[in-house]
């Protein structure tokens, strides 16, 4: 009977720790357009801080953008401070970063 | 000994020079500024460079039409067509609206200054935009409205009018992409494969443009469509003009002619008489970004919930419904260079059925034909009942105002010339248009299997064979020659 409890119980806590280990791995994914607030080029040029005010709520969000193309985006000024964008960025404790992050722009 | 090193130090020399040349001259000491118009810098472009502004001016950069040496049944017709007077089933025409109204916004695409409404001067050189196709720097940018450049960009320090007019030089894969990148009317709207992701792609996404870095060519647009006298190499496969074609075997040929190396070489070269390089070497398209595959004109105004389709909205009041699709399989069609085209006026025999916008013409009968794969883009867009051709109506400043297709036809009707007769239906349309670029690494062509051997890339059926020809026999064997 011992050595069934124990059996049930070190399963209990593989699966709960598992459980715990997985929600601190995975990343949430999130989607927003909000226009740029502020735009902050990192000075070595490999990253770049972007605030958003979410079009919907209100929010200020700041999304960490490491992607070659968007950087060169912010380095010639095609993108800039007042734009909008829309952006797919992963959370990941107090940080998001850009997957995918673009103007709205188009006709 | 001396002499031939004398030959081989001026050959060297000879050969620097030439590539200094190509390479494009330091424009920064003859273009002073400051400038506040492109006009201002089109003009210091001509002190030298009046003639490649008449060559351009012969183009269909300038002209957006030429004559339809790429249409089956007009080849021989001297009247010209282009995006001028064309029709499509993206935002349809620039030719809705009272005097041309369209071609203010059209326009932001024109190489060229001006071009508000259709009386235009074409002859006006000075209204040339020498700055969209070769400004490399300052962030040159044409103003979404009113064809000028932008001030707005100007006045907020996104962009430098006296940087990008100073930094002249050979057009880079952004300069081509300012426009075409964004065919349709936004980013990776029209074309298959051809989206600003190909600004900076890695190898895996274009063997030929990738990144040297990720081991691509690093390819400029230019390297296969191979221009002269500002006449760009390349047949859009849905428009009615070409200068020239663009091939792979343009460097894909003698010695450097494909599967050499290959074990199964015989094999795959015997395949170049029925199967287009592209057909095994573009298995997917739109691979870091969704492509626009289908847009109902007849859901416009409608109030429906927008979802979301690979990161993209499926609905907006002002366009109707869309569909996306990312690493898209192409469909396949024989083609023989040529195509058929809805022209505008063409008459509508049969509504109930889809109406071709443009389709490759060939056959398994046609021996210059090849399979070439295709985005089959579907889709509807509003018809005059009564006259049984497509309508041509004013987006921007009626449709998207109102909301009401009897305003915006009748509004169209006043520029492009095509009588509204009161009453108009919605009809079926589909477009071909040609998967030529995200040109695949060898190693991720496609392989026999995906065609042969069980494989359903193919529809053979559909193509003319009576099945898997490595099972029912080729060309010869279809019992159609």
């Amino acid at each position: 009977m011992k050595k069934i409890v124990s059996i049930v119980l070190v399963m209990a806590l593989m699966i709960f720790s598992s459980l715990t280990v997985v929600k601190t791995a995975s990343a949430e994914e999130l989607k927003m357009t909000g226009t740029i607030t502020k735009l902050v080029l990192a000075a070595d040029g490999k990253s770049a801080t972007a605030v958003l005010k979410d079009s919907k709520t209100e929010a200020l969000v700041t999304i960490t953008v490491t992607d070659e193309l968007t950087l060169d985006k912010f380095k010639d000024k095609r993108i800039v401070e007042g734009d909008e964008i829309r952006t797919k960025y992963e959370k990941s404790g107090d940080t998001n970063s850009s997957k995918m992050f673009k103007k709205t722009a188009g006709c | 000994m001396k002499k031939s090193v004398m030959i081989l130090f001026m050959v060297s020399v000879l050969v620097l020079v030439a590539l200094q040349a190509f390479a494009g001259q330091d424009h920064s000491e003859f273009v002073k500024g400051p400038f506040k118009s492109g006009q201002e810098v089109t003009k210091v472009c001509l002190e030298c460079h009046e003639k490649q502004a008449g060559d351009f001016m012969k183009t269909s950069h300038w002209k957006w039409k030429g004559t339809p040496n790429h249409v089956k049944g007009m080849e021989n017709s001297k009247k010209e067509f282009g995006k001028a007077n064309m029709i499509n089933a993206f935002c349809t025409s620039i030719q809705g609206g009272k005097d041309g109204l369209v071609h203010e916004a059209c326009g932001k695409c024109h190489a060229g200054y001006g071009w508000t409404r259709t009386n235009y001067d074409f002859s006006k050189k000075e209204n040339v935009d020498c700055l969209v196709c070769h400004s490399t720097k300052g962030n040159y940018q044409r103003a979404a409205k009113g064809c000028v450049v932008d001030t707005k960009s100007m006045d907020r320090g996104s962009m430098d009018l006296n940087l990008a007019a100073k930094s002249v030089g050979l057009p880079t894969r952004r300069n081509c992409g300012y426009c075409h990148f964004f065919g349709g009317g936004a980013d990776a709207v029209k074309h298959a494969g051809l989206d600003s992701t190909m600004e900076k792609p890695a190898k895996k996404q274009d063997v030929h443009m990738g990144s040297t870095a990720t081991g691509g060519q690093d390819m400029t647009c230019q390297a296969c469509h191979v221009t002269k006298d500002h006449k760009i190499g390349g047949a859009s496969s849905t428009m009615a003009h070409f200068d020239s074609r663009v091939n792979c075997e343009q460097c894909h040929t003698g010695t450097k002619a494909p599967h050499q190396k290959s074990k199964n070489g015989k094999i795959l070269s015997r395949h170049l008489a029925a199967v287009a390089c592209q057909t095994c070497h573009i298995p997917v398209f739109s691979k870091e970004q969704a492509t626009k595959m289908s847009w109902k004109w007849s859901d416009m105004g409608k109030d429906l919930k927008a979802e979301e389709q690979f990161d993209k909205e499926t609905f907006a009041k002002k366009k109707g419904t869309f569909t996306w699709g990312m690493n898209v399989k192409p469909v396949y069609a024989w083609n023989n260079g040529m195509i058929e085209r809805y022209m505008v006026g063409d008459k509508i025999k049969d509504p109930s059925k889809t109406v071709y916008m443009a389709r490759p013409v060939g056959s398994i009968n046609d021996r210059t034909a090849k399979i070439y794969p295709y985005k089959l883009f579907t889709g509807d867009q509003p018809m005059d009942s009564k006259y049984k051709y497509l309508s041509i109506f004013q987006q921007y400043e009626s449709l998207w105002v109102d909301f009401n297709w009897d305003n915006a036809i009748k509004n169209g009707a006043e520029g492009s010339g095509l009588l509204y007769s009161g009453k108009f239906q919605f009809v079926n349309t589909a477009t071909y248009i040609a998967a030529e670029h995200e040109v695949s690494p060898k190693e991720d062509a496609l392989q026999c299997g995906e065609c042969h051997m069980g494989g359903d890339r193919m529809d053979w059926k559909n193509l003319g064979y009576k099945g898997d020809p490595m099972k029912f026999g080729g060309r010869k064997m279809a019992g159609n020659q």
